[in-house]
């Protein structure tokens, strides 16, 4: 691990200005998008419009757990819901059982989830890709599977609901359940966490994991440990998953099944891949651009699927790498042209 | 015994669904998501068909029409999107099957439909002591004809000669001479085609809704993963003993039958990470 | 305020009223905004649409009689593809947009998700068509009603039913949800009680494809009837199974919601001769549902309504039977006229308990044959109210 960064740089991503003035700006953006994040509940005044957003936010956050995952990677997984459902039905048990205090169960369901992952991800990411994503498919749909029929345990298809203490980490409860202010927390968290993704992308363990995913065999002949690297992408990736599902658990306050079910896994892949996993802020972008589109033909018709499918396979076709994809390249024509 | 027979038939359908998807997955290197919509779709058409026309018919327009939509579909998606990242076309398929879902939805209403089998195969025969239905002996002997058939079309043609090349290798396949377009039209058309014929044969066995095909193509994409993505043997292979174990676990171990597919795959995975008969790549 | 002061004040007041009466008789009320969150795509869309269609038929006939208490009824479609994280995001869409009186959606785990947050959006719901017990029991919420036969009404006619049954050993065909195990439960419950004993007992899960092990195993127990609790697809893909291997020849069939309107019209001859529980029929001799029947087969020729329509449009009366008793178009003023009312429903005068906000009505037993030249349930057996609704078990605590 004593071999300079330089060595395995080339074949990694953007070139750009050098590293301290990238930083720099990145951490600009990021407090830029945190005010406006918080500005955003004086500017809409409108309660559906801040729930929509809520709710999108915390798809976000879900799609750029996949997002990062394709990108350090080169892995997609197909199952993370089983990251997502099993925060949110570990909330909902702790609130059933009354085993931890509340904040205690919200950082365990960060931290299992990625425990797990890290796990797991020691075995299977050495798989070929495509039994690495139907892995994760299968004990995403086995975890379904298991809360589907622990009827005593969690109720089933019927779901079950989150009890939640009247205080969370010394905030009302109010906090996490209120559209204008949920909204804040959310989008707080996203930011953070794309910001730290991004920041972990330029560190040398981001870089080293990009040369890992782009010739594994050399990354290790030139001497790095290849495996414990991608398990630890993996289990980040996990946690995020399980970030998302405790929000959604704080927000919905209920737990079903369905938060395991591949179709959620699906869905938040279709977000992540239509952002663009390129980019560290592809996934959230495309995520809450589809669940606004969606929301919104849906609002007009019945055949939202229709509308959506098609929508989906014309900007998939159009732009390959997604809407970052499309905004870099907007911004690097607007840079070429200045004068 | 009978429970045995049991698992045949579900294995059987099973496999011709499968087999489809490898047809596919082999040439043009696409997961296509899409193929339960086509299945739904087959289903649909035949059962169109039957009505006016009758069981037989319907089954001989459905496999042309999806075929037909399998050379279109290639030519103007998997075509263009070969140059592009796999997970393009993998979104795509998406796509596809919820337009698929909604358009039959409209065509076709969002009733249930249920279909008789042929009068031909309506009746039963003794079976190890016990009333078993002809037509899940047909369901049977349509897998085996398939498999039969590819086999001899694969090992025995010219064409089936550069099907086996070309999932091995398309670069060199191509570098040959082999029009690897034209022929992966034609497989593509046959995996659709295949996908309708197991649509068709659904019908005297399941409820017909548009979303049907969500309800078969999560053990259809293990069948095929686990028999290894380009082997038509290894998914014989794997629908067989996925189909055997469903089966026998729904008699005996009733609570976790419904995972036995999934654990199947996972240990196939674990110990032949390329799956039963696949090449490695 | 010295009483000088006061009298001018009332004066004032008198006045401005008796100037602001005529305005406010002569301006429109506010209508009544009805949302429905149902499964417009997906799985369970043909329940969705059955529901929908209840729903309009009763928004229309009200319109067309003046409104409901001279309001104009509106109502609100999305879909939630009965999914409750979906079912929760529509409908508080549905409440913020001012449609905050909520019916009709399909499955429970959807009414479960939305229930505890009828108070933060400031909205009511009645359910129609929902089974789960805890509706109306340990998830029970003073903005929640429900008019349909809740599981453990169900549960309740079996045990009559099965008194009269020659058939002493019994299968059970349950699919593995909730649902599907409390019918099997309270099946093995009342078999025990009237002396028949339960040989085989089966689980299949939600969505399977293939029954074929089950029904062999059923063939296999010696069991001379069969329970079934399958519903939609999964009732209709295990009923064609079961019918190539001659299974409803061999053994006594009956079920709950394996036979309903619906699935006959799919299945036909196929399921003639299964008994079923019926929650409603178009069949029912009371004055209201046979005027009911024949404005439904007006609006919709040749068609007559199913369960899930009858029930849903008894929701819909008792809805606009109290924003009449209410006067207002508040779900908390609605809410309130509706806890403990009693109301003319086409099954005649039943109560809305008012411990547990469910219902009290009677439940049915029939069997599958021609009636009226058309196949369909035909109800051979009326539970009446007082045991067929049984009782509050305390759970729920309003």
């Amino acid at each position: 691990m004593s071999e300079p960064v330089s060595r395995v740089a080339p074949t990694v991503g953007a070139t750009g200005p050098a590293p301290r003035a990238a930083s720099g700006r990145m951490l600009v953006s990021a407090v830029l998008l945190l005010a406006a994040g918080v500005a955003v509940p004086w500017l809409v005044g409108s309660q559906l419009m801040l729930t929509l957003m809520t709710q999108a936010v915390i798809y976000a956050i879900l799609a750029t757990a996949i997002g990062f995952l394709i990108r350090q990677n080169g892995l997609t997984s197909f199952g993370h819901a089983a990251f997502f459902g099993l925060a949110v039905y570990l909330l909902a048990l702790n609130g059933k059982f009354d085993l931890v205090p509340a904040e205690v169960a919200v950082l365990a369901a960060i931290a299992l989830p990625a425990a797990l992952a890290f796990a797991a991800g020691l075995v299977i990411v050495r798989l070929p890709p495509l039994a690495f994503s139907m892995i994760t498919l299968a004990v995403a749909q086995s975890l379904h599977e298991l809360m589907l029929r622990w009827r005593e345990l969690a109720n089933g298809d019927d779901g079950m609901p989150v009890r939640l203490p009247s205080t969370l980490f010394g905030f009302g409860v109010e906090l996490f359940q209120s559209p204008s202010t949920m909204f804040v927390v959310c989008w707080c968290a996203l930011v953070l966490v794309v910001l730290a993704l991004a920041a972990l992308s330029r560190s040398h363990f981001g870089v080293l994991t990009v040369a890992i995913r782009e010739n594994e065999e050399r990354a290790r002949y030139i001497g790095y440990q290849t495996l414990v690297p991608r398990a630890v992408v993996f289990a980040i990736s996990g946690a995020i998953g399980g970030l998302a599902g405790v929000l959604f658990a704080l927000y919905n306050a209920f737990a079903t099944p369905g938060a395991l079910h591949w179709s959620l896994s699906g869905e938040a892949l279709i977000m992540a891949v239509i952002g663009g996993a390129k980019a560290v802020w592809g996934p959230p972008l495309g995520a809450m651009v589809f669940f606004v589109v969606k929301d919104a033909v849906g609002d007009l018709t019945e055949h939202w699927p229709a509308i959506i499918g098609a929508t989906l396979i014309v900007v998939t076709v159009m732009l390959p790498h997604g809407l970052s994809g499309l905004v870099e390249r907007i911004v690097r024509r607007l840079k070429d042209n200045r004068p | 015994m009978i429970q045995i027979v049991n698992g045949l038939v579900y294995g059987s359908f099973l496999y011709v669904l499968a087999v489809g998807l490898v047809l596919i997955f082999g040439l043009r290197r696409v997961t296509n998501f899409a193929h339960g919509g086509f299945f739904m779709v087959g289903a649909y058409v035949s059962y169109a068909a039957a009505v006016h026309l009758g069981f037989w018919t319907g089954m001989v327009v459905s496999v042309a029409a999806l075929a037909l939509f399998g050379v279109l579909l290639d030519r103007f998606v998997f075509r263009p999107l070969s140059k592009e990242e796999p997970i393009v076309t993998l979104l795509v398929t998406f796509g596809l099957l919820f337009v698929l879902e909604d358009l039959v939805r409209t065509i076709w209403g969002k009733d249930f439909i249920s279909v008789a089998a042929p009068d031909a195969l309506a009746g039963s025969v003794m079976l190890f002591g016990s009333q078993f239905p002809v037509y899940r002996l047909f369901v049977i002997g349509v897998a085996v004809i398939v498999a039969l058939g590819l086999a001899l079309w694969l090992r025995a043609t010219r064409v089936g000669l550069y099907v086996r090349a070309s999932s091995v290798d398309p670069v060199t396949t191509g570098m040959q001479g082999v029009d690897t377009d034209r022929l992966s039209a034609f497989v593509v058309a046959i995996g659709t085609g295949l996908a309708g014929l197991s649509g068709t044969i659904a019908g005297p066995l399941m409820a017909l809704s548009p979303s049907m095909g969500g309800y078969i193509i999560i053990d259809c994409f293990i069948v095929v993963v686990t028999g290894g993505l380009t082997s038509f043997t290894g998914a014989f292979v794997a629908a067989l003993v996925i189909g055997q174990f469903h089966n026998l676990g729904l008699v005996y171990l009733p609570e976790v039958a419904s995972v036995i597919p999934l654990l199947i795959m996972v240990l196939v995975l674990g110990l032949r990470p390329q799956g039963l008969a696949g090449t490695g790549k | 305020m010295n009483g000088s002061k006061r009298v001018l004040l009332s004066i004032a007041s008198a006045v401005s009223l008796a100037l602001a009466l005529p305005g406010a008789a002569g301006a429109a009320k506010e209508p009544l905004k009805i949302g429905v969150p149902t499964a417009l795509t997906g799985t369970y869309s043909a329940l969705g649409d059955e529901a929908k269609r209840a729903v309009e038929f009763a928004v229309n006939e009200a319109n067309a009689a003046g409104g409901a208490d001279g309001r104009k009824v509106e109502v609100r479609f999305l879909d939630t593809e009965a999914k409750p994280e979906l079912a929760r995001q529509q409908a508080e869409k549905l409440a913020l947009e001012g449609f905050n009186i909520m019916t009709a959606t399909i499955a429970s785990g959807e009414v479960l998700a939305i229930g505890p947050m009828l108070n933060r959006w400031n909205a009511m719901f009645v359910a129609t068509i929902n089974k789960a017990n805890d509706i109306t029991g340990k998830q029970c919420q003073a903005r929640l009603f429900r008019v349909n036969r809740p599981d453990n009404s169900d549960a309740a006619v079996v045990q009559p039913w099965l008194k009269t049954r020659k058939e002493a050993k019994w299968a059970i065909v349950a699919a593995d949800i909730a649902w599907g195990r409390n019918s099997g439960e309270s099946f093995k419950a009342a078999a025990g009680a009237t002396g028949k004993s339960v040989v085989s007992e089966n689980y299949p899960p939600f969505g399977s494809n293939d029954y074929a092990a089950h029904i062999r195993k059923v063939l296999d127990s010696g069991a001379e009837g069969v329970w079934v609790a399958l519903a939609g697809r999964d009732a209709i893909t295990f009923a064609r199974q079961a019918k190539q291997f001659g299974l409803f020849e061999k053994v006594t069939t009956g079920g709950v919601s394996f036979t309903t309107d619906g699935t006959v019209k799919v299945l036909g001859d196929v399921v003639k001769g299964i008994h079923t529980i019926v929650n409603y029929s178009a069949t029912l001799d009371t004055p209201a549902n046979k005027k009911f029947v024949a404005d439904w087969a007006k609006a919709y020729p040749g068609e007559a309504p199913i369960n899930f329509q009858g029930e849903t449009y008894i929701g819909m009366q008792i809805i606009l039977q109290a924003v009449k008793r209410s006067g207002s178009v508040k779900p908390a003023d609605v809410a309130k006229a509706i806890s403990g009312g009693t109301f003319e429903t086409i099954l005649g005068t039943q109560v809305m308990r008012k411990a547990d906000n469910q219902l009290i009505g009677p439940n049915f037993f029939g069997l599958v044959e021609e009636a009226g030249g058309k196949l369909q349930p035909v109800i051979k057996m009326t539970v009446p109210a007082e045991l067929a609704t049984p009782v509050p078990d305390g759970s729920c605590k309003l």
